[in-house]
């Protein structure tokens, strides 16, 4: 092997390399910068008392109707259930969930869609998403939080629109 | 005929290397840490085929505290310790010096004590955290104060391997250091930096905290700082098998290292921004601005590059060993390669396994696929196949030749090491298979899911669950397999240090001059500087964020 072509060789492949990666890399920051997908937000100064969660948001933990087809949810996990355990919202909706744990950190996915929250003690997390299929969503907890990990889950019941003649 | 065998007594087969028996014990107690931990990998294979077998191991309070010490024994214990041996002996051997033994021995012992500590916290299910233990999930402060141990024993490996570099350098001004120690001290320098996250995280929060000397935690600073580590570990996981992979292989395929200066500059790269990364494991997490997530995310492509650049490098040394020994075609000359060689084969199954495990890297990498994937199965699929292979089959591979050098005991069934080496790859593939097919699905990690009944998971994932059923009894076969050449080969009666294998250093094609990059990159205490200046400027406005904004919770016991 020729030492001259293995240099050559070299070099195009470290460009191609640099290339793809920052492309990769650009493709992803723009996802993110747009919004494409559910990135969770929060300030960091945004702290929830955990002792006196009954008088925050938090305490009162129910689906609430911003809009039309806008809704707003303060949700809490704990070892080792989600409350509420369960909504329901009709195909098209959207949902801006804040969710806290109450004891260690959790986990909160909805499967079949991005929805992925790292649910920290004393953090608010939030987080929106439109739901436009309809069907049963299985949200579960991914965090490891001890014994009843596992059987920690929620259900988010989205029905098809009614469509008004 | 008889042939005598020169057999030293057991004295003096270390006596004109003692620094051999040093390494060795490290490379054996770190292998007999992976054992246990390898043994309670089925039981959590056949969970996550939905078979649950844990009932009739009564011993194993829970699928949780089998895989704390699962995790702790693989990706903590075994590694630290194989590393230790390998980074301090190679070095030691190529610049031809001798650690001082009683300051190499005193660090050994305590890295035992460190996790022995650690293991009766797990063992007495004090401390069932996984080796995460995320805050403000409270181990007992044995655990903490054994892991605290563990990483400062490993720091002080680090040190005396500087130091013997630094005597060294004194001696030979004007030269290049030598490439494999070169890399070696890299490595180091990297994990000091590295490890910086996860020393302040247990020795100022979590042991305090265990031992009930502060109140509350703050979760969201304590998992920041163990994620400053998490990130450059699996590169003090992986830089070490690129040591082999780059000096080694070249000769044990019959051929020579192509270019010293591309494999300086690719650990010089490792040095430089592998520890400015961790966020990207934290994408999901609230309390951390997405703009500094952003920023650790261009770095994290960054890292890539250098294994990018490995890839080539390795591969094209492979090509010219084959071709130089008659091997021809455009990818015909992979056949004349040794694949007889059980330590050659390990490893460059483990390079194959790389390359799907770094694709798999790149999606956890990305800040938006990353949401589809996060504390899903996929993620110890990911894992498997780098640390899990990449490294462990390559310091498998290692061992096959290492162990030999150090004991002058010949490798026992060279046939059956082949076999253990295929079956672990085949194993792992299956198991990767099976276990990111499992995640796209939305099965979560680290949980005991067949206890669940079928509706929930199993019956929309026959087959991934299948296949990842199948994979830990592959997997277990080839466990059996390894520690049963290891074992004989240990045990072996014949001791023939003239005999026994040499390091394979490899000769070297384009050497390194020290002018220009390669004089300014071998001055790795400079770059370090500037490593840790980069990762002070992309970790400190998020921890001082933190910092400044405390929020204390108390601690939870929950197993």
């Amino acid at each position: 092997m020729n030492l001259h072509t293995v240099e050559r060789f070299e070099k195009l492949w470290i460009s191609l390399a640099v290339v793809m990666l920052l492309l990769m890399c650009a493709a992803s920051a723009f996802n993110v910068l747009n919004s494409v997908f559910p990135v969770v937000r929060s300030q960091t100064s945004q702290h929830v008392d955990l002792s006196k969660l009954a008088t925050t948001p938090f305490g009162k933990p129910q689906l609430k109707r911003l809009g039309f087809k806008t809704f707003e949810l303060y949700a809490t996990a704990q070892a080792f259930m989600f409350t509420p355990n369960e909504i329901q919202l009709e195909a098209g909706d959207s949902l801006q969930l804040s969710v806290t744990s109450k004891d260690v950190i959790h986990g909160l996915q909805i499967l079949n869609t991005p929805v992925n929250i790292e649910v920290i003690p004393g953090e608010v997390a939030t987080t929106t998403y439109t739901f436009d299929k309809p069907g049963v969503y299985l949200v579960v907890c991914n965090e490891y939080c001890g014994l009843g990990h596992h059987i920690m889950m929620a259900k988010i019941i989205v029905r098809a629109r009614k469509v008004v003649a | 005929m008889a042939v005598s065998t020169f057999t030293p007594p057991y004295q003096n087969a270390y006596a004109t290397n003692p620094e051999r028996k040093l390494a060795l014990y490290y490379l054996v107690t770190g292998l007999i840490f992976l054992l246990v931990g390898v043994l309670i990998g089925p039981l959590q294979a056949l969970n996550y085929a939905g078979i649950d077998v844990y009932g009739y191991f009564p011993f194993l309070k829970s699928y949780y505290q089998g895989l704390s010490l699962h995790g702790v024994l693989n990706a903590l214990v075994f590694t630290t310790y194989f590393i230790s041996g390998l980074l301090i002996y190679l070095p030691s051997r190529e610049l031809k010096l001798r650690p001082h033994l009683g300051f190499a021995w005193f660090t050994y012992w305590l890295m035992n004590f460190g996790v022995t500590l650690a293991a009766i916290a797990i063992l007495t299910n004090t401390s069932s955290v996984l080796y995460t233990f995320y805050a403000p999930l409270q181990g007992s402060p044995l655990f903490y104060i054994g892991a605290a141990l563990l990483i400062v024993s490993s720091l002080l490996v680090a040190l005396q391997t500087l130091w013997m570099w630094a005597g060294w350098r004194d001696k030979h001004k004007g030269q290049l250091t030598p490439i494999v120690t070169y890399m070696c001290v890299a490595t180091w320098c990297m994990w000091i930096l590295g490890s910086a996250g996860i020393v302040v995280e247990t020795v100022v929060f979590l042991i305090p905290w265990s031992l009930g000397w502060t109140s509350g935690i703050d979760p969201l600073l304590t998992r920041t700082l163990f994620w400053w580590t998490g990130h450059p570990i699996v590169y003090f996981w992986l830089l070490p098998a690129y040591v082999s992979w780059y000096a080694f292989i070249p000769k044990q395929a019959g051929g020579k290292m192509l270019s010293e200066p591309l494999t300086r500059i690719s650990f010089a790269l490792f040095l430089l921004v592998s520890v400015p990364v961790g966020l990207h494991h934290q994408y999901t997490d609230p309390g951390i601005s997405t703009f500094w997530k952003l920023i650790q995310m261009s770095l994290t492509f960054a890292v890539a590059l250098p294994s990018m650049i490995t890839a080539f490098s390795v591969a094209a040394s492979l090509e010219n060993a084959a071709r130089g020994q008659g091997g021809k075609g455009l990818v015909g000359w992979v056949k004349v390669l040794p694949w007889k060689n059980p330590s050659f084969t390990a490893q460059v199954l483990a390079m194959v396994s790389f390359i799907f495990g770094g694709a798999g890297g790149i999606v956890n990498a990305s800040f938006d696929l990353n949401h589809l994937v996060h504390n899903t199965a996929w993620i110890p699929g990911h894992f498997h196949i780098t640390v899990g292979t990449a490294t462990t089959l390559s310091f498998f591979g290692i061992s096959f030749w290492l162990l030999p050098h150090l004991t002058g005991k010949p490798l026992w069934n060279p046939r059956l090491a082949l076999w253990s080496v295929w079956t672990w790859f085949v194993g792992m593939m299956v198991f990767a298979v099976g276990m990111h097919w499992e995640g796209l699905l939305g099965i979560p990690r680290r949980a005991h899911i067949s206890s669940l009944p079928a509706e929930v998971y199993a019956d929309g994932a026959r087959i991934p669950m299948a296949l990842t059923g199948i994979s830990g009894m592959i997997l277990l076969v080839s466990a059996v397999l390894y520690y049963l050449v290891l074992a004989r080969t240990l045990w072996g009666k014949e001791r023939n240090l003239e005999t026994a294998p040499a390091i394979p250093f490899s000769e070297i094609l384009s050497s390194a001059k020290p002018v220009g990059i390669q004089k300014f990159i071998d001055d790795v205490g400079l770059l370090f500087w500037i490593a840790a200046a980069l990762v002070l400027a992309v970790y400190l406005p998020t921890l001082l964020e933190i910092f400044n904004h405390p929020n204390l919770v108390p601690g939870w016991k929950l197993w």
